[in-house]
């Protein structure tokens, strides 16, 4: 198979390749640096035969000449406008939000002997529990309404995962608008 | 099949947006425009800088390519422009150049540029032309004859199938094996090549 590359290679650098050939060939190129070298390599032995002098330094041309056109066109592409996101990917993203926030009010609430390095000791630590349990309900109502509000991104996944979080921390369960 | 002819179906895919023939167009002709630039600027590095933004500005161009002429001639006097618009430039700015040259009243822009034909350099073009002489001697007769119709003569495939009364396919079967039998005997040569003139 190579070989019958090759020879079309060949064939293609002396335009002698019938065009329905000629097209399938470049699209090969695209995608196999090999061949576009080897028929670099033909072409640069073609000029040795006619002037045994010929530089082989040219060879660099080619991917330099590539590389400039592709970054030109790459700024003078217009700037894609993001597509909408699919219901599914809005449903895994919806996930990922609930279990992240699901997971930061879980280590909150199991996470006592942190709230007691912070405060530095024993007695001051349990000084300050009253304390950081008003703050969790501050934050759980806060999570709570943040869930709610998007739920519409949520897929049944994400909203399982948020129903157990706001029945942990005794929460009335909120019924789900479905999105559909 | 006149160079024309073959040349011109790769321009219209390239007007048409592929940009892979405009690759093959490149490969075609970057040793001759290297070649072409060389006698304007002696400089390998800025003969490379020069043929690299000649083919750049044809590849802008090409959309208003019309084939009035073959597209080698076309490129040819964008290349010709393309290093005589340079030596203009360096002429504008001589604090580019070396300013012992400038001072000592010998101030030719065009003179002064570095040649990079290293000793290295020089040995390597030497094997290489060695190794080529030496592989087209090599060549079995039909596929040196085939070969040399078709880089020296410039004949086309079908002209070569009548001087050598066999069919077109067979020409294109021995034109390929001449070339891939030189390949084998050079690249390791070419190889060393690539690399520049800085290497």
């Amino acid at each position: 198979m190579t070989r019958i590359i090759d020879e079309q290679l060949s064939a293609l650098l002396d335009g002698e390749l019938p065009a329905e050939q000629e097209s399938l060939l470049l699209r090969r190129l695209e995608r196999e640096p090999e061949s576009l070298e080897k028929l670099a390599r033909f072409g640069l032995i073609g000029e040795l035969v006619r002037d045994p002098s010929t530089q082989a330094s040219a060879m660099v041309i080619r991917e330099r000449v590539a590389m400039e056109i592709a970054a030109e066109e790459a700024v003078n592409q217009p700037a894609r406008k993001p597509s909408p996101p699919s219901s599914v990917r809005l449903g895994l993203v919806g996930a990922g939000i609930a279990a992240s926030i699901a997971l930061l009010v879980m280590i909150n609430l199991t996470d006592r002997p942190v709230a007691s390095r912070i405060s530095g000791g024993g007695l001051a630590a349990q000084s300050t529990l009253p304390e950081h349990t008003d703050m969790m309900a501050v934050d759980s109502a806060r999570l709570t309404r943040y869930l709610v509000s998007h739920a519409r991104y949520s897929n049944t996944a994400s909203r399982q995962l948020a129903d157990s979080h706001i029945t942990m921390v005794a929460a009335t369960p909120v019924a789900w608008s479905n999105p559909e | 099949m006149s160079a024309k002819t073959d040349d011109q179906r790769l321009v219209e895919r390239v007007q048409g947006g592929d940009r892979q023939a405009f690759d093959v167009l490149v490969l075609k002709y970057q040793h001759k425009i290297v070649k072409l630039v060389m006698r304007y600027v002696r400089d390998q590095s800025e003969a490379l800088d020069i043929t690299q933004e000649a083919f750049i500005k044809a590849y802008r161009a090409i959309p208003r390519f019309r084939g009035d002429s073959a597209f080698y001639t076309w490129l040819y006097r964008i290349a010709i422009n393309t290093a005589k618009n340079h030596i203009v430039a360096l002429k504008r700015r001589p604090m580019e150049y070396d300013l012992d040259l400038q001072e000592s009243g010998g101030y030719e822009p065009h003179a002064q540029l570095r040649d990079f034909d290293s000793p290295d350099r020089i040995v390597q073009r030497e094997e290489l032309r060695e190794a080529l002489q030496g592989s087209i001697d090599r060549l079995p007769e039909e596929l040196r004859v085939a070969i040399v119709l078709r880089e020296i003569e410039g004949m086309s495939y079908e002209e070569i199938a009548t001087a050598m009364d066999c069919p077109v396919g067979t020409v294109r079967s021995r034109i390929f094996r001449a070339r891939d039998a030189i390949d084998k005997a050079i690249r390791i040569h070419i190889d060393g090549h690539k690399a520049g003139p800085d290497t």
